[in-house]
C-alpha cells in the first residue's frame, strides 16, 4: 500500500530533496508539489493526500496558515519543515507534532516517515497534536497569558491569580511575587515569567522588576533619569531609565 | 571632585551668605550707610573662609566618615562659635562700636553653629554627588557594553534561516552537480568568515558592507537562479562612508522573502546608496507583491534599527514604505568616513570604582537623619545658651512667656519646614531648581516671621526689634538649606548603593554574553576547518551527509542558551 504525499516548499531544491528522499522509503508516492500557500491549499483539497510535508516559511499564506486550514479528522497528516523557527520547533516539540529541520538528512526523514506510517496505520492523522501546536503558535491573534501561578514553599503550594500580583522581583534565578502584602517565590527566571504575562498589564521596569500597571499609584523622579514607582500598597519599585519609554507607552 | 570645583562651590555658598547678610542689614532699620555696613559685614563674613577650609580638610580625612569625624566636627563647631564673636568684637571696635563679648556670643551662637552644620552637610552632599557621578558614568558604560554584546550575539543568530536553507540547497545540488555544490559551499564559507570578521566592529565602510551583500547575493542567485536579482548601485563617493556592519543583508533577505518569493518569475532587489548634503541615504527596494512585514520578521528589522542607533544615535532614521506593490526600506544616516578605531574589544569595563561606597551600616531612614540633625543642633544651642547665661549677663534676660509665645508658632513651623524641605529636597534637584528653592525658603521665612510677630503681639502685646527677625530669617534660610541637602544626598546615596549592586549583576551578565561570543569566535576556526573538510568530500553522498552533520553541529552552537538572569544573591 502506498502513502500519497504532497510536498510544499517555495524552493525547488528543497522539493527535489524531499521527493528524492521519500522515493527511497519505498511506500511514498508523490502526487503533488507546491511552491506557495495558496496552491498548496488548492492541491490538498483536490488531491486529498495522506501526508503533507509543509515548509512553514512559504509566501502567500505561511505553512502555519495552510496547516490551520487543512487540519481536520479527514485531512492529511502533516509533517512541518523549517530551517530555523525556534518558536515553531518548541511548539512542535511540546505537542509532539511531526517536524523536520533543514537540511533534511536521510536518517531523520526515515525516522519521521516511520512515525507517520505508524500513525496512519492506526488511523490517526495527528490532528490534535497539530492543533495544539498551532494554538500555541497563534500568539499574534489571541494571546493566552498565564492566569494562575503556583508557588510552592516547604511542600505547600499556593495558587496565585496573576491579576493579583502587584509586582515581581528577580532574585538570583528565582522570582519573588508580591501579592497583597505577602511574598511568594517561584523558581523561574524573570524573563520567562515576563514572556508569560499580559504585556498590557505587566511591564518590565527594571532588569529585576515587573510591575502590574493597574497597581501603580505614582511615579517620582529619582536620579539620572531613573524613577521610583509607588504602588497602591505603598511599595516602592525602582524603574531604570532604559525601561522608562516602554513603561510610559502603556499609558498612551 | 577637583580642588577647584570644591573652591568654586563653597565660594559660591560663601558669597550667598555674604549677600544675604548685606541684604538683611541694609533692609533693616540700622539706618547705616552701605559703605559702613560693608566695612563690618565683609570682614565678619570673611572669617568663614578659613573655617570652610578647616571643615573640608577634616571632613575629607576619611572616605567613610566614621562617627569620630562628626564628634570632631561638633567640637570644631563649638570652637568656631567661641572664636567668631571675639573676631566680630574686634571688627566692630575697628569702626568705633563697642559690644560685650557675651552679648555677641549668645546672639550669634545658634547662627554660627548652623553655618558650620551647613558646611559639613554640604560637603557630605558633595561627596555623595561625586559618587553618584562616577556610578552614573560606569552604569552607562556597562549598559552600553551589555547592549553591544547582545547586539553582537544577535548578529550571529541573525540569518540562520538563510544559512540552513543554503546548506540544504548545497546538500541537494551535490546530487546534480558536485563541483557546483562545492563552489557554492566555498562561497558560503567566505560569507561566514566575512560575517565573523565584520560583526565585531562597531562600524564598517559601505564598501565592505556591500561586498558582503554581493557575496550573499551570489549564493541566493545559485539557489534561485533567475528568480533572484540583486542590483547594487553605489557611486564611489559613498563607498568609504561608515555604516553599522551587517546592516543591509537582513533588509535584502526580508525583501526577497516578501517581495517576490511566490512569483514564478522572481524579482529584482535594488540597493541604492546616495550621498547628499552630508546625509547618506540607502534604499532597499523590491519590485514585488508581498504581504506587509509580519510581527516575527520584526526581530531582524529591529536589529537593523538598533545597529543604526548604536552608531549614529538619533541622527539616523529607518523606515519601511509601501509604494503600491513595492516595499522600500529607507535608511538615512549622517555621512562620515570610517574612523580608524579597529574596535574588536567589547570586554566589560573594570568594575572597580575610585569612589568608595559608604558602609551599609551607616544607612538610616531620612526621618531619623532629621531627628538627629535637629536634636544635635538643639542640644548645642540650649547648652551654650545655658552656659552663657551662667557666666555673664545675657543680652535678653530669659523669660518663659516669651519662649512659649515664640514656640506656639516656632515648633509647628520647624516641623512643617522639616517635612517640606525633605519632600522638596527629594523631588527637586538643587542647582537646577535653585530659584524654586529660594522662593520656598523665602516664603517659609516670611511666614515664620509674620506669624511669630502676630502671636507675640497677641500674647505679650509687644514686638521684637527688627534685628531679631533678621536673625530668624538667616536661621530659617540656613536650616532649609541644610535640610534639603540632607534629604537629597540621602536619596542620592540610596541610588548609588542600588546602582553598585546592580553593576555587579550587570557585569556578570556582560561577562556571560561575552563568554558565549568568545566561544563562538573561538569556534570560528573549527567551523571553517569543518567546512573545508565538507567541501573536500569526495562523492555526492558523502558531501550531502557531511553538510547535514555540519548543520547539526552549527545549530547546536548558535541556539541561545537559557540566559542566567536576575541578580546573584
Amino acid at each position: 500500500m502506498t502513502i500519497r504525499v504532497i510536498v510544499a516548499d517555495d524552493e525547488k531544491a528543497a522539493r527535489t530533496r524531499l521527493t528524492r528522499l521519500l522515493s527511497m522509503t519505498g511506500d511514498a508516492e508523490i502526487i503533488g508539489q507546491c511552491a506557495d500557500g495558496a496552491s498548496t491549499l488548492a492541491q490538498v483539497k483536490m488531491l486529498r493526500p495522506d501526508v503533507l510535508f509543509l515548509d512553514i516559511e512559504m509566501p502567500e499564506g505561511s505553512g502555519l496558515d495552510v496547516a490551520r486550514a487543512v487540519t481536520s479528522k479527514t485531512g492529511p497528516a502533516i509533517v512541518f519543515v523549517t530551517a530555523f523557527d525556534q518558536y515553531a520547533v518548541r511548539a512542535f516539540e511540546v505537542h509532539a507534532a511531526d517536524y523536520l529541520l533543514k537540511p533534511i538528512g536521510e536518517e531523520r526523514l526515515a525516522v519521521a516517515w516511520d512515525r507517520v506510517r505508524d500513525h496512519l496505520r492506526r488511523g490517526d492523522p495527528g490532528t490534535d497534536r497539530v492543533l495544539a501546536a498551532l494554538q500555541e503558535l497563534n500568539t499574534g491573534k489571541a494571546p493566552a497569558y498565564r492566569e494562575r501561578i503556583l508557588a510552592t514553599r516547604d511542600g505547600r503550594s499556593t495558587v496565585i491569580l496573576t491579576a493579583d500580583v502587584e509586582w515581581a522581583e528577580a532574585a538570583a534565578n528565582y522570582v519573588k511575587l508580591h501579592v497583597a502584602g505577602a511574598t511568594h517565590i517561584i523558581r523561574e527566571p524573570i524573563s520567562v515569567l515576563e514572556a508569560q504575562l499580559d504585556p498590557l498589564r505587566f511591564v518590565r521596569v527594571h532588569r529585576s522588576a515587573i510591575v502590574n500597571v493597574d497597581q501603580v499609584r505614582e511615579i517620582q523622579p529619582w536620579f539620572s533619569g531613573d524613577q521610583v514607582i509607588i504602588l497602591r500598597s505603598g511599595a516602592k519599585v525602582k524603574m531604570s531609565r532604559t525601561y522608562r519609554k516602554a513603561f510610559q507607552e502603556r499609558f498612551g | 571632585m577637583t580642588r577647584r570645583a570644591l573652591a568654586t562651590t563653597f565660594g559660591a555658598g560663601w558669597l550667598a551668605l555674604l549677600g544675604m547678610r548685606i541684604a538683611m542689614n541694609y533692609a533693616g532699620a540700622s539706618g547705616r550707610p552701605l559703605p559702613q555696613l560693608l566695612m563690618v559685614i565683609v570682614p565678619v563674613t570673611a572669617f568663614w573662609l578659613p573655617v570652610i577650609g578647616i571643615a573640608l580638610w577634616v571632613d575629607r580625612r576619611t572616605a567613610t566618615r566614621p562617627a569620630g569625624i562628626f564628634i570632631a566636627q561638633a567640637l570644631i563647631a563649638l570652637l568656631v562659635a567661641i572664636l567668631e564673636p571675639w573676631f566680630v568684637q574686634q571688627v566692630l571696635a575697628g569702626v568705633g562700636l563697642a559690644r560685650s563679648y557675651i552679648t555677641l556670643f549668645v546672639g550669634r551662637f545658634d547662627t554660627n553653629i548652623l553655618i558650620y552644620a551647613v558646611i559639613v552637610v554640604g560637603d557630605l552632599a558633595l561627596t555623595r554627588l561625586e559618587a553618584f557621578r562616577v556610578r552614573e558614568r560606569s552604569a552607562a558604560r556597562l549598559e552600553q557594553a551589555l547592549a553591544d554584546a547582545q547586539l553582537h550575539a544577535l548578529a550571529i543568530q541573525l540569518q540562520p534561516h538563510f544559512l540552513f536553507n543554503a546548506l540544504q540547497f548545497v546538500a541537494e545540488s551535490a546530487h546534480d552537480d558536485l563541483p557546483a555544490a562545492r563552489r557554492t559551499l566555498s562561497h558560503l564559507r567566505g560569507l561566514m568568515a566575512q560575517a565573523f570578521a565584520l560583526e565585531r566592529r562597531v562600524e564598517v565602510s559601505l564598501r565592505e558592507e556591500l561586498s558582503f551583500l554581493t557575496a550573499y547575493g551570489e549564493i541566493q542567485q545559485s539557489r534561485f537562479g533567475d528568480r533572484f536579482r540583486l542590483i547594487v548601485d553605489a557611486p564611489d563617493d559613498v563607498m568609504s562612508a561608515a555604516v553599522p556592519p551587517l546592516l543591509l543583508q537582513p533588509l535584502v533577505e526580508n525583501a526577497a522573502r516578501h517581495g517576490f518569493g511566490s512569483r514564478g518569475s522572481g524579482g529584482t532587489i535594488a540597493v541604492t546608496a546616495r550621498a547628499n548634503e552630508g546625509v547618506l541615504s540607502i534604499v532597499v527596494a523590491d519590485d514585488g507583491v508581498g504581504p506587509p512585514v509580519s510581527v516575527r520578521d520584526g526581530q531582524g528589522l529591529s536589529v537593523t534599527r538598533r545597529r543604526l542607533e548604536r552608531l549614529h544615535g538619533e541622527a539616523a532614521t529607518f523606515k519601511l514604505v509601501r509604494m503600491g506593490d513595492r516595499t522600500e526600506a529607507r535608511l538615512r544616516m549622517p555621512l562620515r568616513e570610517v574612523q580608524p578605531i579597529p574596535t574588536g574589544d567589547h570586554s566589560a569595563p573594570a568594575n572597580a570604582s575610585p569612589v568608595p561606597l559608604e558602609p551599609p551600616g551607616a544607612r538610616m531612614p531620612v526621618g531619623m537623619g532629621m531627628v538627629l540633625f535637629w536634636s544635635g543642633l538643639m542640644a548645642l544651642v540650649i547648652s551654650a545658651t545655658a552656659v552663657a547665661s551662667l557666666i555673664g549677663p545675657a543680652a535678653a534676660p530669659f523669660r518663659i512667656e516669651r519662649l512659649i509665645a515664640d514656640e506656639i508658632v516656632g515648633f509647628p513651623f520647624w516641623l512643617a519646614m522639616t517635612v517640606a524641605a525633605v519632600a522638596v529636597g527629594r523631588r527637586l534637584p538643587i542647582v537646577r531648581a535653585i530659584a524654586v528653592h529660594a522662593a520656598i525658603g523665602i516664603t517659609l521665612t516670611m511666614a515664620h516671621v509674620l506669624l511669630g510677630d502676630a502671636v507675640r503681639r497677641a500674647v505679650l502685646g509687644e514686638t521684637y526689634p527688627l534685628e531679631a527677625y533678621q536673625q530668624w530669617a538667616v536661621w530659617d534660610m540656613l536650616a532649609y538649606t541644610a535640610l534639603v541637602l540632607i534629604a537629597r544626598s540621602h536619596d542620592l546615596r540610596d541610588w548609588v548603593s542600588e546602582k553598585a549592586r546592580e553593576e555587579v549583576a550587570l557585569s556578570a551578565e556582560v561577562r556571560a554574553v561575552n563568554a558565549r561570543l568568545d566561544r563562538l569566535h573561538l569556534m570560528q576556526a573549527d567551523l571553517m576547518a569543518e567546512l573545508d573538510r565538507v567541501i573536500a568530500s569526495p562523492t555526492m553522498e558523502s558531501l550531502d551527509r557531511s553538510v547535514v552533520e555540519f548543520a547539526e553541529f552549527l545549530r547546536a552552537q548558535i541556539l541561545p542558551e537559557p540566559s542566567a538572569e536576575g541578580v546573584p544573591a
